[in-house]
């Protein structure tokens, strides 16, 4: 029995993020936010997830995915920590620019505490820095769900998306598509060209999706066809490059592109990265 | 000051051809080089690793691998140690620098003693005068560089004539140093959000979309660079104990 308020009914409660996160081994697949599609790609596989409620653009986060980003406590030692994580349980309701009215969460959320963590409210009563950080995080990934729409038709139109082959290794997840290497290949400079006639989106999806297949679990990659192995080898570089498959260095920071100016400033004021 | 990338290539003829070469990590240009030029089919390898962004040159943007953001190793993520840039694996071998790189490109012989070497290496030419396998697998590596750089630098170019690259002032104090890339370029952020890139990509397609967005992919690399320099300075020169080994500060073009 789950009892859902808006954080203004929540304001005697106060966010206690819990340092373990095995929660996440429950879950297949969170949307990403378009501000941090890049930085994602590289530590998680991009997918579409084709529902009820249409195709939605996101990463694969389950644990059958790639490797574990999870200590045995229970710690999160993935490198990038995605918005949706960082969301946990809360929910937008939408429809209102006050984070106490739009942000919803169940009340007997674990990531709610009556003595520790940090307030909801300021002391004048208005939404704290947490509250306020909440929404716009919720409030980005539900743009970013209306930005990606036109671009995922675009991958579809161009049957640049196949579905995941994972059935004997995820149960009832059958409907995440991810993108086709050989299908993306294969594009040449006109339909690059029209993907790209507004913005680009759909031409960024695809090939920031197809590089994110470096963190897909190698057994559920998508196989190349001995045509296609025959093109890539001969396009392919042949310089031994060796990628270790664990990227050890990563920093444990959660940074976001928006983020990315905070960042510098407090290094450098001189640094400017314009992105 | 290190010896860097490309900055004694000697003619390969003569006494030259009789040198031995080693494997290129052997050779500290290979090592501590910072900043290396790049050909588009490189960006899915090395995204993950480098940011790969544009520095201005006379001749036009020239697509460049920042390894690091000093001229030494140690300032590079050590598991990246390993991922060289393919111009790297053609080394000691060169292109000449006085000529803008291309199909026609002269080899040449960077002319710096492999101070690291881990095998007996093998001789350029063989007792027929012939080109030992050790040159001509380099050489094949460079031809393929050298065929896919014009397309690249031709990519910079258009971005640079359609006004969509921007400074990148990679600048840091850090330990009381001053740590600086100059002349680095990146594309402009807004430039995305609109169909500028169309023309682009029907021009050059796939490479273009792999250079466009690999790079923005590979941007959020510049933190760990930052992270690895603050540890080496750290270490070397803030505790006043500054050895013969620590680099200068400004990453010098090569």
């Amino acid at each position: 029995m789950t009892s859902v308020v808006a954080l203004r009914d929540a304001t005697h409660l106060r966010l206690l993020r819990p340092a373990d996160m095995s929660w996440v081994d429950d879950l297949a697949w969170v949307p990403v936010g378009s501000t941090e599609l890049h930085l994602a790609a590289r530590h998680f596989p991009l997918a579409v997830r084709h529902d009820g409620d249409g195709r939605r653009l996101g990463l694969l986060i389950g644990r059958s995915f790639h490797v574990r980003r999870l200590h045995q406590d229970g710690a999160w030692c993935g490198g990038y920590q995605p918005l949706a994580l960082r969301c946990g349980p809360f929910t937008l309701g939408g429809g209102s620019n006050d984070p106490l009215a739009d942000v919803c969460v169940d009340i007997a959320s674990r990531w709610l505490s009556p003595n520790d963590g940090l307030p909801f409210i300021d002391v004048d009563g208005v939404p704290s820095p947490v509250a306020r950080e909440l929404h716009r995080m919720l409030s980005l990934l539900a743009a970013s769900e209306t930005a990606f729409a036109p671009a995922i038709d675009h991958l579809l139109i161009a049957s640049l998306l196949r579905p995941l082959d994972h059935q004997r290794i995820v149960e009832g997840a059958a409907s995440y598509l991810v993108l086709d290497p050989a299908a993306v290949r294969r594009l040449d400079g006109a339909a690059l060209g029209a993907m790209a006639r507004n913005n680009y989106l759909a031409v960024d999806i695809a090939i920031a999706g197809q590089f994110s297949l470096q963190a897909l679990h190698p057994d559920l990659r998508p196989k190349t066809g001995q045509r296609e192995r025959a093109i890539q080898e001969q396009d392919a570089v042949r310089v031994p490059i060796s990628v270790p498959d664990v990227m050890l260095d990563e920093l444990t920071l959660a940074l976001d592109a928006s983020e990315l100016i905070p960042l510098a400033a407090f290094d450098s004021p001189s640094v400017a990265p314009g992105i | 000051m290190n010896e860097l990338w490309g900055n004694r290539a000697i003619a390969l003829k003569g006494e030259v051809l009789r040198r031995r070469i080693y494997a290129p990590l052997a050779y500290a240009p290979v090592r501590n080089t910072a900043v290396i030029p790049i050909v588009h089919s490189e960006c899915m390898a090395l995204a993950s690793w480098f940011p790969l962004v544009w520095r201005r040159r006379p001749a036009g943007p020239e697509f460049v691998a920042v390894r690091a953001l000093l001229n030494d190793q140690r300032a590079q993520v050590p598991a990246s140690r390993a991922v060289l840039p393919m111009v790297l694996h053609g080394y000691p071998f060169v292109f000449d620098p006085c000529e803008t790189i291309g199909p026609d490109s002269a080899k040449m012989l960077d002319d710096i003693f492999a101070d690291a070497p881990t095998d007996v290496g093998a001789t350029i030419t063989s007792v027929s005068h012939k080109l030992t396998r050790a040159t001509t697998s380099r050489f094949r590596i460079l031809d393929r560089f050298a065929a896919e750089h014009e397309m690249t630098n031709a990519i910079g170019a258009a971005l640079a004539e359609g006004g969509l690259l921007a400074d990148w002032p990679l600048a840091f104090d850090i330990e009381g140093q001053r740590i600086a890339i100059p002349d680095l370029l990146v594309i402009r952020a807004d430039a995305f959000e609109s169909g500028h890139f169309a023309p682009l990509l029907e021009r050059f397609g796939r490479p273009c979309a792999d250079v466009l967005s690999l790079h923005r992919v590979s941007l959020f690399r510049a933190g760990t660079l930052l992270a690895m320099a603050r540890g080496v300075l750290r270490e070397t020169g803030a505790i006043g104990h500054a050895t013969s080994e620590v680099v200068a500060p400004e990453v010098a073009v090569p």
